[in-house]
């Protein structure tokens, strides 16, 4: 497999959802082709890395007591 | 009480249950909101919306998938509207396709372990949600939804209506774009 093909399935390595033989082929050529390596490696940190650039807020009060508030003035319909 | 209960209840002219489902899902719909519109205006506008419109919809509602998807779907119609209507540059398809066509302009240097990256690293915090915010509206929900909320390929397809393999295609692409830019980063930095 070439690197051009190793890159396609980089996705579907990390997630889980590959055959084992190609998840074995994409195995064996990192461990010879450096570039590849990163790649993945890179990869692998950017959706790390996205996954701490939020903090889970709560729905600050006000904001609740409106949501409530439009909400209800529709019971009435 | 669990979900189905309330919603049966809600369904069948309850309003407090229906005020019990939209406190047990609130947070995850206002965060929702944040990460996909990045403010908390349009956040508190995704928010209301979705249940009024939930409220509303709520007969036609038929329990063929779970209340918080029928509600994140709700709300990702929202937010992709909103997005489009936007006027900061996204960058174009044929962009993000480039990054991912598996060509060796991509950069290549492994900064995984750059000991810069670090969880209060404003500066890199910056860089990526630049990037993710000039993701187009369709790549950027998908990236978010799948790779930031942690829900399932079925489940996106299910809020969006597209097929798994378009869904992966994209998540794929977005991916690749977003490493490209931390790249760039990092040359900059001198790795």
């Amino acid at each position: 497999m070439n690197c051009r093909k190793i890159i396609k399935l980089i996705s579907d390595y990390i997630d889980r959802e590959i055959e084992e033989v190609k998840r074995e082929m994409i195995e064996e050529h990192i461990k010879i082709c450096k570039k590849c390596e990163s790649i993945l490696n890179t990869t692998e940190k950017t959706i790390k890395l996205s996954k701490v650039i939020y903090k889970n807020k709560k729905v600050p009060k006000r904001l609740e007591k409106i949501l409530y508030y439009q909400i209800r003035i529709r019971y009435k319909k | 009480m669990n979900e189905l209960e309330l919603v049966e209840k809600a369904k069948s002219g309850d309003n407090k249950a229906f005020e019990e489902l939209v406190k047990r899902t609130q947070n995850k719909i206002y965060n929702l909101g944040l990460k996909i519109l990045g403010n908390k205006d349009d956040a508190a506008d995704l928010l209301q919306e979705t249940y009024i419109k939930a409220y509303e919809s709520l007969p036609n509602f038929e329990g063929k998938s779970s209340f918080y998807t029928w509600l994140y779907r709700i709300a990702t119609n929202f937010a992709l509207m909103k997005l489009r209507k936007e006027k900061y540059k996204k960058i174009s398809i044929n962009e993000i396709k480039q990054a991912s066509n598996g060509n060796y302009k991509l950069e290549i240097s492994d900064w995984s372990n750059n000991p810069q990256i670090q969880y209060r690293n404003e500066e890199l915090k910056e860089i990526l949600n630049e990037a993710i915010n000039s993701l187009p509206p369709k790549y950027k929900t998908i990236f978010i939804l799948h790779d930031i909320e942690g829900l399932s390929l079925s489940e996106i397809s299910e809020i969006l209506s597209l097929s798994i393999p378009t869904i992966k295609t994209r998540i794929h692409r977005s991916r690749l774009y977003l490493r490209e830019k931390l790249s760039e980063y990092f040359k900059k930095k001198g790795n």
